[in-house]
């Protein structure tokens, strides 16, 4: 695999990406795609195709004729069910583009299009503890709430596969999140052994969402094409916008029961999540929208109604947070609600009801020894001067129809809470496995091998301090190697904060244990760690009651935004985020990624970069006593920028603004309808 | 159609079709890896070349529109000293540019560096939007290119205005 060059090399171009694999003799490999949503194959007329070009049918796949991904089955390629818009009938490749599209646009495909596809299915599930009955009919309080999400796409999709091949041997050049699947699933499909494939792993372009079901399907797309022609393929083109595959969208209706002190006594909350035709992860997905949806605070008697709606449109990519964006932005936006309606101010009432966390959070959470959201709290409301801004805000809110004159703008802050939990809720081996290996050769020279490149020059540069205080051993003299072997454990998706979470830890271990051996023992030594999900608490799933996560960062998030009157579009003032992310390795980086992380959550939300000023942003690493661990830091702002938002949003126009992105267009309209 | 045009400071001719994209062109005859093929309608800023000086989308170029213009990409501008100005002010201000945009970005940075030392707030939003990349947050970008800025003024002895 390729290690990630330094800075000038990136400059310069001078960095292979996955459309330079493979030589001039390379055939161009394309799909023919459906075109309409759903429908049923009645028949297909290929004329005869021109020489040296081949053609792959459903029909005449060797293997599985499914790609299995977090749960998910997905079509290789359409039998007679088409299931979404864009999925793939037929596979061609020739030496010729051009040729190969004129024989692609002659086939003739007679589809009912009346006939319903497969893929309908409604998962649903419900989550019930306690009884929330008895609650709302004692409470002092009912809050409702209603939130909803649009579907979101990042036009900038594209798909570049090649399968190389060198005799018997396939080596599969791909740009994806989980390398570690593309080998398992092409041997399926080709039906070959695992030995004949190798995978080189490219870098991924960071888009909105997190896409590892394209490039696999991809993968055995061109490796199919591959085994018929007896040579080297190549998939390479952007998608059209209809074919592009979306981040899901969702619908809230959430009720909570309140006491007297503004404490929430029960809940009832319903929700429905817009996938694709198929949603990779979708029970990961289901469970963390949940877990968001408690946030911190805790709720003994609720009653949670979940359940994804398929359409037949491109699988969906997941969001990087796989579904705490959505919960906690229901979540934290219902909080916001019973603070504005409870008898104190909102940083009252946030603190308050962080207060009383003691063993658990949010719906059963075990807290950690230095739970540390109160000081979070109280400093960002302290950096931020939340109280006395957010009185006056309130004051204007309150008084508009006082005022004489509109000005030109209205003002607006908004504070929100989340934590995130690095890594999976499931259990599968396949999702959590990680490994690392340490090498110390006989001339003193240190090799980390990692599985996967995705690990930029940050992290290296820390994980090899790590290693000069360990080991006390220079920096010349340690390299990065990114290989999977043959033998190797197939390493699970690079998302979800994993790497630096689990692959530190594995560092660390490692290095503890070559740090011992290197006296005792002949050189070289090599010293491998393994991750298989071990060393957390339980977690029940079904109580949601435990640990489920090796590390969880937290963050308070406070967004002050201003409102034109003129043209209602927000403008975000400043943002401050004070995040709790363990043991920062790299403060400068992390600091960076957690700014490009905000303005990519902006944009998601609506706001429109390209004409306005970028907010001024004040970012506060709050370290804990837990030192060693280090924890994602970059994801956390999408799950606190959404809902701190649209409570500004909501106070700068004094309207009930539900969805999501925000555009002049939608407040428009709710005020027109107030 | 024969086209012959200064690439890179060396003149170069190719028989070719006139309506060849340049980006392609680019790529396949001249093996020019520093720009890439990603969004096809001038959304995402990857496949930018200096045409004249000027940056300029080279998926939207016809080959034909090369005819005995001046064609830089990052290949050729990586070669000057210069060059180093671009990376140490990036370096400098902490913007890790991932392997996507790095090329188009310091592609931009080299043009705007080119037309104006001392870069207002205007120019130095416009060059840092024109490549669509989220792997780095704007102010990030700017910060890199004042630093940027500096460099080459401190390398050509020029004070800042």
């Amino acid at each position: 695999m390729h290690e990630p060059k330094t800075l000038a090399e990136r400059m310069s171009g001078r960095i292979s990406l996955v459309e330079d694999a493979g030589g001039k003799k390379t055939l161009v490999g394309k799909p023919l795609r459906s075109t309409v949503p759903q429908g049923r194959i009645v028949e297909m007329h290929l004329p005869k195709p021109p020489k040296n070009l081949i053609y792959v049918q459903n029909t005449e796949i060797p293997g599985s004729k499914k790609i299995t991904l977090g749960g998910v089955s997905i079509p290789i390629l359409s039998n007679r069910n088409i299931q979404w818009k864009g999925q793939e009938i037929l596979l061609a490749a020739g030496p010729n583009s051009e040729e190969l599209e004129d024989w692609l646009s002659s086939v003739k495909i007679d589809i009912d299009s009346r006939a319903k596809g497969e893929g309908q299915r409604l998962i649903e599930q419900t989550f019930e503890k306690g009884d929330p009955g008895a609650s709302f009919r004692d409470a002092f309080q009912v809050v409702e709430e209603f939130v909803e999400l649009l579907p979101s796409v990042d036009t900038r999709q594209f798909s570049h596969s090649v399968c190389v091949r060198d005799g018997s041997h396939y080596v599969m050049h791909t740009a994806t999140p989980w390398p570690g699947s593309v080998r398992g699933q092409v041997a399926n499909v080709l039906k070959i052994d695992r030995e004949q494939i190798s995978v080189r792993s490219y870098p991924v372009y960071q888009g909105l969402g997190l896409n590892f079901w394209n490039p696999t399907l991809e993968a055995c797309h061109v490796a199919l094409l591959s085994q018929r022609a007896r040579r080297s393929v190549r998939f390479s083109g952007v998608l059209s916008e209809a074919f592009m595959s979306e981040i899901p969208g969702a619908k809230f209706q959430l009720r909570a029961a309140v006491d007297t002190k503004g404490r929430i006594l029960a809940s009832e909350i319903d929700f429905t999540v817009f996938a694709g035709a198929f949603l990779p992860l979708e029970n990961e997905f289901l469970q963390r929208i949940v877990l968001g949806l408690f946030s911190f605070y805790p709720c003994a008697n609720y009653s949670i109604h979940g359940r994804i709606a398929r359409a037949p449109h491109a699988p969906s990519s997941i969001p990087p947070a796989a579904g705490f964006e959505l919960g906690f932005l229901a979540g934290e936006t219902l909080a916001s609600k019973i603070a504005s309606s409870s008898m104190s101010t909102p940083s009252v009432w946030h603190r308050e009801s962080l207060q009383t966390i003691d063993a658990s959070f949010g719906s059963g959470i075990s807290t950690p020894k230095d739970f540390p959201i109160l000081a979070l709290l109280d400093e960002a409301i302290e950096v931020s001067d939340f109280n006395r801004k957010n009185a006056a805000y309130e004051q204007i809110r309150l008084a508009r129809r006082l005022q004489k004159r509109i000005p030109n703008h209205y003002g607006g802050i908004g504070l929100s809470t989340a934590w995130f939990g690095n890594g999976f809720l499931s259990s599968s081996r396949r999702l959590n496995s990680a490994s690392l290996s340490l090498t110390l050769s006989r001339d003193g020279k240190l090799e980390v091998g990692l599985p996967t490149h995705k690990f930029d020059d940050s992290l290296k540069e820390a994980w090899s301090r790590i290693l000069m205080n360990e080991l006390r051993i220079n920096r010349d003299l340690i390299t990065f190697s990114f290989k999977m072997s043959i033998g190797d454990l197939e390493p699970g998706p690079s998302i979800l904060g994993r790497n630096i979470s689990i692959y530190t830890r594995l560092l660390n271990l490692a290095a503890n244990e070559l740090a011992k051996l290197r006296f005792r023992e002949a050189l070289p030594i090599t010293v491998t760690r393994t991750h298989r999900r071990g060393g957390i608490g339980s977690w029940d799933a079904k109580l949601f009651e435990g640990s489920p996560f090796e590390t969880i960062s937290y963050c308070v998030g406070i967004i002050e935004i201003r409102l034109s009157t003129i043209t209602m579009e927000f403008l975000p003032v400043r943002v401050w985020l004070i995040i709790d992310g363990g043991s920062i390795l790299a403060p400068k980086s992390a600091k960076a990624e957690v700014e490009a992380s905000i303005q990519k959550t902006l944009r998601w939300c609506g706001f429109r970069q390209e004409r306005n000023q970028f907010p001024s942003v004040n970012i506060k690493f709050h370290e804990s006593i837990s030192k060693r661990q280090s924890k994602d830091v970059s994801t956390i702002p999408q799950l606190i920028i959404p809902a701190a938002l649209l409570r500004a949003v909501r106070q700068a126009t004094n309207l009930d603004v539900f969805r999501l992105p925000i555009t002049p267009d939608s407040l428009v309209e709710l005020r027109k309808h107030r | 159609m024969k086209i012959s045009f200064v690439l890179n400071g060396e003149p170069v001719e190719i028989d070719t079709m006139p309506h060849r994209r340049t980006l392609d062109l680019l790529r396949e005859s001249f093996q020019i890896r520093s720009i890439y093929y990603r969004c096809n309608n001038r959304g995402c800023g990857l496949c930018l070349i200096l045409l004249d000086g000027n940056p300029m989308h080279s998926c939207l170029i016809p080959a034909f529109e090369l005819r005995l213009r001046d064609i830089w990409t990052m290949e050729g501008i990586s070669a000057r000293k210069e060059f180093e100005d671009l990376v140490a002010g990036f370096e400098l201000a902490n913007a890790k540019l991932c392997s996507f945009c790095a090329p188009s970005r310091a592609l931009v940075a080299e043009a705007l560096l080119k037309s104006a030392l001392n870069p207002d707030m205007k120019q130095l939003r416009f060059t840092a939007e024109a490549v669509k990349c989220s792997c780095n947050s704007t102010l990030r970008i700017i910060d890199g290119l004042e630093k940027a800025a500096e460099f080459r003024r401190e390398r050509l002895r020029v004070s800042k205005v």
